[in-house]
């Protein structure tokens, strides 16, 4: 009896666990995205699949990915063994977009080396993207194709 | 003549270093070693190319390190009967019958080595248990690879053992002299003036030779319109003339300076500051300096330090963004590098050598 009270505890909390734990959901339905406003050569057009939208990443115009959640990550440099990279991602959800940040930094002997911050607002047909990098900056804006 | 023979020992010594840091140039075998195609130990891997007699030397071109501590020696023979060519070995610092030098010893090239006539009379110095992110070629894909050089090396002058610059000598070449842009002479170490594959052209193409990468680079016109005669080529002519392609990338990313560093701004002619790349690249194919940024690509990017680690990177990336959408290599409008958009200016100099294409 108390082995099956104990089973259903555990039972209990692995459900209750996966809830809290549930992946972040996004504002942004798949289809073909087309550039509005921006430059063509930083900002291409691409298409999203449904997969591409529930995945734990996303990748707008094949070059911005964007880890779907908050998390830190800190890593050694494969090509310099003075430095290493840091990274931020951001994930914030209201009733109506998504915003995605993404705060890379590469650090040499306790220094910033390089900066890049993007940002995207993702509704449910526009994505808004801005990116900075190594002081200059450019916003991109694709809508989706309704045909 | 004791004391003599002391004083020389220690000099050895202190020239010698047993253990290994990347620094390491030069290698003597004081034991039997496999050589192979890849950087894949296992024992029950195919890639044994030779065996390679004790009293071997070379030259490290590259090394790897294995998730056992230990590591994977790319080296070109400099005596012996495999004098010239590229092989792996596999170099345990705490067991290892190599010796390592920082600079060529000033007595080598008066030795001579055994021939070895058997692989199974290699002694095994491998582990079981070393992993590595490139997959294991085939015994076909050796088969391939040779063949592929062997065919080369019959069409036109001897093969590039060195792989150093060689002087074009008339037209019966794979590739056309070049009339307007050569590549820079650093490209030579992926495919020589001549044609010939050189070791980090072998490299490439090995790669893509790989069972998750050859049905994408094999498949029905994938280099597009920078090879239209593409289906009529044979497997190993598509996969060099991919190699080729890769050689050109890299003239026009890099000058094929494989630390090469990309900028990601410059200024208008207004003086204003513009971006030119969304992140900073790095090496051959400006591939993406930081390794958080390049993490969602998979294992096939995480390690870029090395030629062979942005060779798989750049294949990798080509299938995903490319191939394995339908795409071929000469997309406009999308992918990820800007000479692949400017094909016709860019590329298509350089692919017009290529005989076998047009």
């Amino acid at each position: 009896m108390f082995l099956k009270c104990k089973t259903a505890v555990v039972i209990l909390l692995t459900f209750l666990s996966g809830s809290v734990h549930a992946r972040q959901s996004i504002l942004l339905e798949a289809g073909e995205y087309q550039l509005v406003s921006g430059e063509k050569h930083l900002c291409r057009n691409f298409a999203l699949s449904q997969k591409d939208t529930l995945g734990k990443y996303i990748t707008i115009a094949d070059q911005y990915g964007f880890e779907v959640g908050k998390s830190r990550h800190v890593i050694e440099s494969d090509i310099d063994p003075q430095c290493e990279f840091r990274e931020e991602n951001r994930f914030e959800n209201t009733a109506s977009e998504t915003l995605l940040v993404r705060l890379n930094q590469e650090y040499c002997r306790a220094k910033v080396r390089s900066s890049t911050r993007s940002e995207v607002r993702l509704q449910a047909q526009r994505i808004e993207l801005r990116h900075e990098i190594d002081g200059a900056s450019y916003t991109c804006v694709w809508e989706k194709q309704t045909q | 003549m004791r004391s003599l023979k002391a004083i020389l020992s220690s000099f050895l010594a202190l020239l010698v270093l047993t253990g290994f840091d990347g620094h390491q140039r030069y290698v003597e075998l004081n034991g039997r070693y496999n050589g192979r195609s890849s950087a894949n130990f296992y024992t029950h891997e195919t890639n044994t190319l030779s065996v390679l007699a004790r009293g071997t030397r070379g030259e490290v071109l590259e090394y790897r390190k294995l998730t056992s501590g230990n590591y994977g020696l790319r080296i070109k023979v400099l005596n012996g009967p495999h004098s010239g060519r590229v092989f792996w070995i596999y170099h345990r610092p705490r067991s290892s019958s190599v010796t390592l030098f920082t600079e060529a010893p000033p007595a080598w090239g008066s030795h001579s080595t055994r021939q070895t006539s058997s692989v199974e009379e290699a002694h095994g110095m491998e582990a079981v248990t070393d992993v590595n992110a490139k997959p294991a070629p085939s015994q076909d894909l050796v088969d391939i690879v040779n063949d592929s050089n062997e065919k080369m090396s019959s069409l036109q002058k001897p093969p590039c053992n060195n792989c150093s610059y060689q002087p074009v000598e008339g037209l019966d070449s794979l590739l056309r002299p070049a009339t307007r842009r050569p590549v820079a002479k650093a490209c030579s170490k992926l495919v020589s003036p001549t044609g010939t594959l050189g070791p980090q052209g072998q490299t490439l193409y090995e790669t893509m030779a790989a069972p998750q990468y050859a049905p994408y680079y094999t498949a029905r016109n994938a280099l597009g319109d920078f090879c239209p005669k593409f289906n009529k080529l044979t497997t190993s002519e598509k996969l060099y003339a991919w190699t080729w392609f890769w050689t050109a990338l890299a003239h026009e990313e890099s000058s094929c300076d494989m630390t090469k560093e990309h900028k990601t701004t410059f200024r208008d002619r207004r003086g204003r500051l513009r971006v030119l790349n969304p992140h900073e690249g790095y090496g051959l194919w400006a591939l993406e300096r930081d390794r958080n940024i390049r993490r969602w690509r998979g294992a096939a990017c995480s390690n870029i330090s090395s030629v062979s680690g942005q060779a798989h990177c750049a294949i990798d990336i080509m299938v995903n963004t490319q191939l394995k959408r339908g795409r071929t290599a000469a997309v406009r409008g999308g992918g990820y590098w800007g000479p692949i958009h400017r094909g016709k200016t860019q590329l298509m100099p350089h692919m017009r050598r290529l005989a076998i294409c047009f």
